[in-house]
């Protein structure tokens, strides 16, 4: 699992550590902040980490419709390379760092280590990489004046990483199933589309997905999609020539019995791309404004799926402006997994644990985490929490 | 006739003898505010409701968990300001204890005290928000028996008032003057400390300078006491059913 996250350089991201110093990552994440305070900036960035380590950078941003000098940030020096550094907890427990310098000219990694437990496995420094081999000892190394290969993103992403240390294929791995889907669109989820074994970032694969999967893999969706709808009878796949597929639902009106794609309301579209992930092979789930187009009697629904998903073995880390969302949470998962993001005076994204500080983590005792949230001022808090220490040593003095 | 008090801790209505900070304890010792709202009662039941087991003590401990039992409240804005919710529950939590002890002989009263300011607040001048919080919360139980105690900034204001150098003057200025914050310079705990250490006492010595009339919680004149003062007295004439001299002020007992 993703327990730290540093970034530097990436849009508003310029010196940004997710969660603060001291604190690991859970299951549950939900960030909280105003508008443009850099929530979704953050989910682009594990995106944009996970790309590096498939090698697939340039796909990534032709999706995106982004050009490379639009990665960097544009606060204070300008300087094409992008640093970031991911904490991971291996399944034998061991914690794992993957640091690496980001060259967005040439789009790729011109310096990178792995280390785990705090002994390098992988160094890529000059040019010259080595690799530790599978048992770690000093005679089980490969090393290389120079890279013998063409790669983009990370060099990981090239590597066949069976005979080396079995950390860097399980963090490469662990990369490779973090899933954005901060694009996620109703708009795009009702489009045809053919074989996929993910949903694509807006859903638009959905249909191809849902008609891939086992049948009990079906019939636990079908199961929870009707704990939210509970006139939902069945949900099909319609094929078309060429492999085209479509989603229609069925229901149990006298009427009405089926919808068709076109005609499904968004927020079942929404609320099946999210429940259709607990059957993806992605570990790392991100949603942007998870409560978009759902309705507020099923958001306790879907926040007790989410956060089931996390103790699980998966991870999910969503975005919100919404106290309901929030008020679903138990204050233990509150404490630790709310996070405000909030902009320093220069611009810079910073985070921190909303239950830590002085404006909240009494009322938690009291109120619900939501009720908290609407109780606080959030711009007073941030106007606090970027005040220069001068001010405030000056204000306690007066 | 029963009074529930409940405030923050020891320096203000008390706390359990034991110093446990839990929920539920065996014996109540009162601190300062406790004695303040026995000495203003008095002057109307004509006994002490301390001396007579008549004030009963709820922890914050209590509050807080009955307050996170109580219905959600989501709302802020034009409805509702900022920093209110906890008070609010707070103040509702008590008077549902309140009305579940009231029987046909024995009316009950309560009153629920937050400092204005200090370290559980970033913010000064949010008096006025949190005295209509509380009444607010008192409201919504359709309680009519509850009085808020909010010092600006807090308790040691009120005592400082009585202890300068210039005692009970001039002491309006205390509310504006005190920092509520305790790591600030010179907080008003370090001031209070400072005037009873020149006539040789401490903290744990008001109770005692209370009840020996050393401290005149009525000669006290500062807004956010003046805003208290009453109330106390009209909710003990309330439930022992004596008309208020002050007209319209007379409550229903419940």
């Amino acid at each position: 699992m993703i327990t730290r996250f540093h970034m530097e350089n990436f849009k508003s991201l310029v010196d940004f550590d997710l969660p603060p110093p001291g604190h690991e990552l859970g299951g549950f994440t939900c960030l909280i902040g105003l508008n443009g305070s850099g929530k979704s900036t953050l989910l682009q960035a594990f995106d944009f980490v996970a790309h590096v380590a498939a090698g697939e950078i340039d796909r990534w941003l032709e999706r995106r419709e982004w050009k490379k000098g639009e990665l960097v940030s544009h606060l204070g020096k300008r300087s094409p390379v992008i640093n970031f550094r991911v904490g991971l907890r291996t399944r034998d427990g061991a914690a794992v760092e993957w640091q690496a310098r980001f060259n967005t000219n040439l789009m790729k990694c011109t310096a990178e280590t792995v280390s785990s437990s705090g002994t390098p496995v992988l160094a890529l420094e000059d040019g010259r990489l080595t690799v530790a081999g599978a048992g770690n000892a000093p005679g089980q190394r490969f090393e290389s004046e120079k890279v013998p290969f063409e790669y983009e993103g990370s060099v990981m992403s090239t590597m066949k990483l069976a005979d080396v240390h079995p950390h860097l294929a399980e963090i490469k791995d662990e990369l490779q199933r973090l899933c954005s889907l901060e694009l996620l669109s109703p708009q795009q989820i009702r489009r045809k589309a053919r074989a996929a074994n993910d949903i694509g970032p807006g859903g638009e694969k959905l249909a191809p997905f849902l008609d891939q999967l086992p049948q009990d893999a079906k019939a636990r969706l079908l199961g929870a999609l009707m704990r939210f709808y509970p006139q939902l009878t069945g949900w099909s796949v319609k094929g078309y020539r060429a492999g085209w597929k479509s989603l229609r639902i069925h229901e149990a009106f006298p009427e009405s019995g089926m919808v068709e794609a076109g005609h499904i309301n968004d927020g079942f579209l929404r609320v099946i791309a999210i429940l259709a992930q607990a059957e993806s092979a992605y570990r790392f789930l991100l949603f942007d404004e998870i409560e978009n187009g759902i309705n507020p009697a099923l958001v306790g629904k879907l926040m007790d799926f989410l956060v089931d998903l996390g103790r699980r073995g998966k991870q999910v880390m969503v975005t919100t402006h919404s106290p309901m969302i929030l008020n679903f949470l138990d204050d233990a998962v509150a404490r630790e997994g709310v996070m405000l993001l909030y902009k320093a005076a220069d611009g810079r994204t910073q985070a921190c644990r909303y239950f830590d500080q002085p404006e909240t983590g009494h009322k938690l005792d009291a109120l619900g985490p939501g009720e908290v949230f609407v109780d606080t001022d959030l711009t007073r808090m941030v106007d606090r929490l970027t005040r220069p220490m001068a001010t405030v040593a000056e204000e306690r003095q007066a | 006739m029963l009074l529930l008090v409940s405030g923050e801790g020891q320096t203000d209505i008390g706390a359990w003898a034991d110093g446990s900070g839990q929920c539920a304890g065996a014996d109540f010792r009162p601190g300062p505010m406790a004695v303040i709202i026995d000495r203003l009662v008095e002057q109307v039941a004509g006994y002490s409701l301390l001396d007579s087991a008549a004030m009963e003590f709820i922890s914050e401990c209590t509050l807080k968990v009955r307050s996170k039992r109580l219905p959600v409240v989501l709302s802020a804005g034009k409805r509702r300001d900022y920093e209110t919710a906890l008070f609010f529950k707070n103040a509702r939590a008590l008077a549902q204890l309140a009305k579940a002890k009231v029987s046909p002989t024995a009316p009950v009263g309560a009153i629920l005290f937050r400092d204005a300011d200090g370290t559980r607040s970033t913010e000064r001048g949010l008096f006025e928000q949190k005295w209509k919080s509380i009444e607010d919360g008192f409201r919504a139980e359709g309680f009519g028996l509850g009085v808020p105690m909010v010092p600006k900034p807090k308790s040691e204001a009120w005592l400082l008032c009585a202890l300068k150098s210039q005692p009970y003057q001039h002491c309006a200025g205390l509310e504006d003057s005190l920092s509520g914050n305790d790591r600030a310079p010179s907080p008003a705990k370090a001031q209070l400390a400072s005037v009873l250490s020149a006539r040789g006492k401490t903290v744990g010595d008001l109770v005692a300078m209370l009840g020996d009339g050393s401290i005149a919680p009525n000669r006290i004149d500062m807004p956010s006491f003046n805003r208290f003062r009453d109330r106390p007295e009209t909710v003990a004439r309330s439930m022992l059913r004596r008309p208020s001299p002050t007209p319209g002020a007379n409550l229903d007992a419940q």
